[in-house]
């Protein structure tokens, strides 16, 4: 009795042992380890989608096939935002530059001549 | 160090942008003044470590958004326009936009985190590559690429531009139309 109630635990740090020490072809060919065997494969496909293995090779069209995460603009709106950006801009250089900073830069320029 | 006459015109040439992109920054035109002073200041003391040939307005812009970084950004919240004033102390007006598309236009990227702000700015307005702009920003090329895709999907969002008949004077046209077509 003691035995067959210690079976379920002694199957349980085995398949977690397998699942831990990547020993996946010894869980598939020992055919004991029934639904929970099947649980914790389905686990690592889980993981692989979010922690691709960085050891396999990846194919070098890969990038093509990512999806895209960000959302692109129409040219038209990128092209409409520019036009803003730089009206915005524009008006800003328009500005030109203050004399206090010509007087800042001509000033230092004298200093370090004499210096 | 004496400073080259070259060199000097060269800061001076760059001053406009520099100041274009402190105000883009900062939102507010006193505190960019203080923070071009503070760049060119800091430049011109450290004019030696200018290497004559490279890219003038990368390194100032560099020295600038470095600045803005460190001092600047704690004290964003306290530059924006409420009252949306701002452009009234601007000594020219916005002429290629109306003054309700420039308000528009600067409150929205205003709301931009500054990373995406800055990116945009470099690269849509400034006229620098994206790998002067990775170089000013200390980043990866890539990096920028995403941010100013964000910030033009961002102000696309907060500007409803779907395209361009979605915004200006097509829209009120349209609402003049009464929703024909």
């Amino acid at each position: 009795m003691r035995q067959e109630a210690a079976l379920p635990r002694v199957t349980g740090i085995a398949v977690w042992l397998v699942h831990r020490k990547g020993w996946t072809r010894l869980a598939n060919s020992s055919g004991e380890m029934g639904d929970q065997s099947d649980a914790m494969k389905n686990r690592k496909s889980n993981l692989q989608a979010v922690e691709p293995d960085s050891d396999r090779s990846e194919p070098q069209n890969s990038m093509a096939k990512r999806p895209h995460k960000e959302i692109r603009l129409g040219r038209e709106a990128q092209h409409r935002i520019g036009e803003l950006l730089r009206g915005m801009y524009n008006t800003y250089i328009n500005e030109g530059v203050p004399e206090h900073f010509k007087d800042l830069v001509r000033r230092i320029g004298e200093e370090s001549e004499e210096a | 160090m004496k400073l080259d006459p070259a060199i000097r015109d060269q800061v001076l040439a760059t001053v406009p942008s520099l100041r274009a992109f402190a105000i883009s920054l900062c939102g507010n035109i006193d505190r960019a003044d203080d923070l071009v002073q503070e760049t060119l200041l800091r430049a011109l003391s450290h004019i030696d470590s200018f290497q004559p040939g490279t890219n003038m307005p990368a390194w100032l812009f560099t020295i600038l958004r470095n600045l803005f970084r460190s001092e600047y950004r704690k004290r964003r919240r306290e530059v924006e326009d409420a009252d949306g004033r701002y452009a009234e102390t601007l000594k020219s007006h916005p002429e290629q936009t109306g003054r309700v598309e420039f308000e528009e236009f600067r409150a929205a990227l205003a709301k931009l985190p500054s990373d995406q702000r800055e990116a945009l700015i470099l690269v849509g307005a400034s006229g620098f590559s994206y790998d002067d702009a990775a170089a000013i920003c200390g980043c990866a090329v890539g990096t920028i690429k995403s941010r100013v895709n964000r910030a033009r999907t961002r102000l696309a969002d907060l500007l409803a531009i779907d395209s361009v008949d979605d915004f200006g004077p097509d829209r009120a046209t349209r609402a003049v139309l009464g929703g024909r077509g």
